[in-house]
C-alpha cells in the first residue's frame, strides 16, 4: 500500500466522439492490444485502466470510454468532470464526425468545466486511416481545424491496423501529466493523505460545479 | 434516366462474421414487407449475372462492422481463396456511368454495372498505391443471406401454432394493462386490450400500418417543403443513420443476430418505434431491449411489447434526450445498497464509486447489454412482473456478488476492471449452448449468472416496500 500511494499517478483519461468512430476499439486496441470486430455500441460509460511509465513515473490512466450519440451529451456531467485530459476522435472517412469536432469539444467544456477552458489538453484522434480510398479527412484540413480551436495536437490513427494508436495515448498521457504539474502542485501532498487522485477531481468538480450539481441531486 | 422503372433502393451493408465471411444485408426502406426483398444475391457468382444494380449510397453503417459499398466492393481485388477454388476466369469490373449525374440531395443514384471478364494482373494491383496488396489478408466475400425463411429463434420452449416462445408469452401474460395507443399526431391508431395473441393478426395489423405510414409521411415532406415535415425528415435521417449504426452491433456475439433478416427486423422495430413516437427519436440502448426481445417473440409483438415497456413501464424517461430517470435510478441504487449492504455502500463510497458511473449502462439499457443471452429472458419475465424493483434487485445482487472482491480494491481503476470483467460476460455467453459446455470460463460465467439472478430473487423480497419508504 505505502508504495503505491507515492509512485503512482492517476489520470482520467476521456475519450469522446461521434458515435461508431472507433473509440472503444481505440481503447480496446490500447489496454489489450487487440482488434475486435463484433462490438456493441458503449452505452453509458465503461471503463479501463492501463499502467504506463512516462518519465520515469508510473502512471494509471483511468480511460472512460463514452457513449458516442449527441444526446449522451447530456450524461457529461457524470463523467467528463474530473477528467485530466480528453481525446475527441473522429473517423477520418466519415465527414461528419469530423465536422462535429466543434460539438464535441464544446459540450466537454460545458459539462466537464474544467479549471482551464483555454488550455485545457485535448488531443484530435482522426481514426480509421487503414481505410484510405483518396475521400478521406485530409491531414491539412484536420491541422487547420486544431490551429484554429487553440492549436490542439492533432493524430492519425487506426485501431485496426494498430497504427500510431499507442503513440496517441502515450501523447494524450503526458499532456494531462503537463497539466496536472502546472495545475495540482499539491498533488503529492494530498494524495499521501487520501490515497488517490479521484477526490481532488472531486474538488475541483466541486468548485465549478456546487449549484447544478444540487439541483440535479434533489 | 426518364422513362426506366424506378430502381430498387436497396443499401448494402456487410456484416463482418467471425468466420471471415461477409453476408450482405439489403435494408430497405421499413415498408417493404421482408418477403418481398428480393435475394440479393446467390453466392458470389451469382452476383455477376446482374447486368446493371442500382444502389443508395449509404453513409449510415460505419462502426466496427466493415462496411464496404458496392463500388469499392467492385473495385477490390479477387480474394485469393476464391480464386483458388473456383473458375479463376470470371471477374467483374464496374463501369460507373452517371457519375457525373450523381449530386448530393438528388434522388439518382450511381449506377454500377457489372460485366464479366477475364481476370488480369492488373486487377491485383488496384488499391493504395504505396501500400503492396496482402491477398491474404483480403476478406472472402461471401453473399449468404438468402432471405427466405428466418432461421431467428431462440432455443426456448415453443407452444404450438403461437407466435412467441414459452417465455415470451409469460412476459404477454403479465400485461394487464389497456393500452390505447396514440401517434404522435395525436390520432389514434389502435385501441387494444393488452397484447393478446389470439388478436395477433389485429396487432400485426396495427404495426404494419404504422410502418406504412412513415412511408406516406417522408413522402409529403418532401414534396410541401412545411418546416414542420422539413424538421421531421431531418430528424428522421439522423435517426435512421444511428440506427444503422447500432444494429450490426445489437448482440453481435450470438448467431441468431448473424443474420440480415434478424438485423431488417430490428431495424424496422426501431423504426416504427421514431415513427410512433416522435418525440422519443432513438436512443443507443434501445437497440439492446429491442433486439431481447426479438430474440423470442414475432416482429409485431416485440413491437408492441417494447412500446409497452416505453409507455406503461417507465422505461420511456430513461431514454428522453434528458434522461430524466437515470439519476433517480442511479439515487434509488445507492439507497437501497445502503439499506441492504451497508458495509459495501459505505466502502463504495470512499473509493467515490457512485451509482451513476457502474449503473447507467445498466439502466440505460435494462441490462441487456450485460446480463448473457441465455439469462435475459428470465430477468424480463421479472421485470414484466415487477417493474423497476425487479431492476433494483438484480442490480444489488450483482454488486452483493462481487462484494469479496470490490472490498479488497482501494482505489477506482481496481474497481474499473471488476466491472469490465462482469460485462465481458455477455460476449463469451453464446445462445447455443453446444458452444460452452466444455468451456471452463464460459460455465463459470454461466454459475456465476445463475447465482446473480436466484439472489436477487431470495434475497430482496421486501424491496418493493422498502423502496415506498426511501422515497418518502
Amino acid at each position: 500500500m505505502e508504495k503505491k500511494k507515492n509512485k503512482k499517478v492517476f489520470l482520467k483519461v476521456v475519450i469522446i466522439g461521434d458515435s461508431g468512430v472507433g473509440k472503444t476499439s481505440l481503447i480496446h486496441r490500447y489496454t489489450s492490444t487487440r482488434f475486435l470486430q463484433d462490438f456493441k455500441p458503449t452505452i453509458g460509460a465503461e471503463f479501463s485502466n492501463k499502467e504506463v511509465v512516462i518519465n520515469g513515473k508510473t502512471v494509471v490512466a483511468q480511460i472512460w470510454d463514452t457513449a458516442g450519440q449527441e444526446r449522451y451529451q447530456s450524461l457529461g456531467i457524470s463523467f467528463y468532470r474530473g477528467a485530466d485530459c480528453c481525446g475527441i476522435v473522429f473517423d477520418r472517412s466519415d465527414h461528419s464526425s469530423f465536422e462535429n469536432l466543434d460539438t464535441w469539444k464544446n459540450a466537454f467544456l460545458k459539462h466537464g468545466a474544467p479549471k482551464e477552458e483555454g488550455t485545457f489538453p485535448f488531443l484530435v484522434i482522426g481514426n480509421k486511416s487503414d481505410l484510405d480510398d483518396g475521400s478521406l479527412v485530409k491531414e491539412r484540413d484536420a491541422q487547420q481545424w486544431c490551429a484554429d480551436n487553440g492549436n490542439l495536437e492533432y493524430i492519425e490513427t487506426s485501431a485496426k491496423d494498430n497504427t500510431s494508436v499507442e503513440e496517441a495515448f502515450t501523447k494524450l498521457i503526458e499532456k494531462g501529466m503537463e497539466r496536472e504539474k502546472v495545475n495540482l502542485v499539491e498533488l503529492p501532498d494530498r494524495m499521501s493523505q487520501k490515497n488517490k487522485t479521484v477526490n481532488l477531481q472531486r474538488d475541483v468538480a466541486k468548485d465549478v460545479n456546487r449549484k447544478p450539481q444540487k439541483k440535479k441531486c434533489c | 434516366m426518364d422513362g426506366e422503372t424506378p430502381p430498387k433502393r436497396l443499401s448494402l451493408a456487410l456484416r463482418h462474421n467471425k468466420s471471415e465471411c461477409f453476408s450482405v444485408l439489403p435494408i430497405c426502406e421499413p415498408t417493404t414487407p421482408t418477403s418481398c426483398v428480393t435475394p440479393l444475391v446467390e453466392d458470389e457468382f451469382d452476383f455477376l449475372s446482374f447486368d446493371s444494380l442500382t444502389f443508395e449510397e449509404h453513409k449510415g453503417l460505419t462502426g466496427c462492422h466493415k462496411e464496404i459499398y458496392v463500388d469499392e466492393l467492385l473495385k477490390r481485388p479477387i480474394p485469393n481463396s476464391l480464386v483458388s477454388q473456383k473458375s479463376p476466369s470470371i471477374n467483374f469490373s464496374f463501369s460507373n456511368e452517371s457519375s457525373d449525374s450523381y449530386e448530393k440531395g438528388k434522388s439518382t443514384f450511381p449506377k454500377i454495372k457489372m460485366v464479366k471478364r477475364k481476370v488480369t494482373k492488373k486487377d491485383y494491383k488496384i488499391g493504395p498505391k504505396d501500400k503492396p496488396l496482402n491477398l491474404k489478408n483480403l476478406k472472402r466475400i461471401v453473399f449468404a443471406e438468402k432471405l427466405k425463411e428466418s432461421p431467428f429463434r431462440c432455443p426456448c420452449q415453443k407452444i404450438e401454432g403461437q407466435f412467441c416462445c414459452f417465455n415470451a408469452q409469460e412476459w404477454i401474460n403479465n400485461l394487464n394493462a389497456i393500452i390505447i395507443k396514440k401517434d404522435s399526431f395525436g390520432l389514434e391508431i389502435g385501441i387494444m386490450n393488452k397484447i393478446n395473441i389470439e388478436k395477433y393478426l389485429e396487432q400485426k395489423e396495427v404495426y404494419e400500418s404504422i410502418l406504412k405510414s412513415s412511408h406516406d409521411r417522408s413522402d409529403s415532406s418532401s414534396s410541401s417543403g412545411d418546416s414542420f415535415f422539413g424538421d421531421l425528415s431531418k430528424k428522421k435521417e439522423s435517426v435512421k443513420t444511428q440506427i444503422l449504426k447500432d444494429i450490426p452491433r445489437t448482440f453481435s456475439n450470438l448467431d441468431i443476430f448473424g443474420y440480415a433478416s434478424a438485423l431488417q427486423k430490428l431495424y424496422r422495430i426501431l423504426y416504427s418505434c421514431f415513427i410512433y413516437d416522435h418525440q422519443l427519436g432513438y436512443t443507443q440502448g434501445m437497440n439492446m431491449v429491442a433486439g431481447a426481445l426479438l430474440m423470442h417473440t414475432e416482429e409485431s409483438i416485440a413491437f408492441w411489447l417494447f412500446i409497452t415497456l416505453l409507455e406503461d413501464y417507465d422505461v420511456r424517461d430513461v431514454f428522453t434526450n434528458t434522461h430524466e430517470s437515470l439519476k433517480k435510478h442511479c439515487v434509488c441504487i445507492e439507497k437501497l445498497l445502503q439499506h441492504y449492504h451497508p458495509v459495501l455502500a459505505n466502502h463504495m463510497k470512499q473509493n467515490d464509486i457512485r451509482a451513476e458511473m457502474f449503473a447507467s449502462g445498466w439502466v440505460l439499457s435494462l441490462f441487456c447489454c450485460v446480463i448473457p443471452a441465455p439469462f435475459l429472458h428470465s430477468f424480463l419475465t421479472r421485470f414484466f412482473k415487477k417493474k423497476w424493483s425487479a431492476f433494483y434487485s438484480v442490480c444489488l445482487s450483482i454488486l452483493a456478488y462481487l462484494e469479496p472482491s470490490i472490498m479488497k480494491i482501494n482505489d477506482l481503476p481496481d474497481f474499473f476492471e471488476i466491472y469490465r470483467e462482469l460485462k465481458l460476460d455477455q460476449d463469451f455467453i453464446k445462445y447455443e449452448e453446444k458452444q460452452y459446455v466444455d468451456n471452463e470460463h464460459v460455465m463459470d460465467s454461466l454459475i456465476k449468472w445463475r447465482r446473480i439472478l436466484k439472489n436477487s430473487e431470495t434475497n430482496y423480497r421486501g424491496i418493493s416496500s422498502q423502496l415506498k419508504k426511501l422515497r418518502v
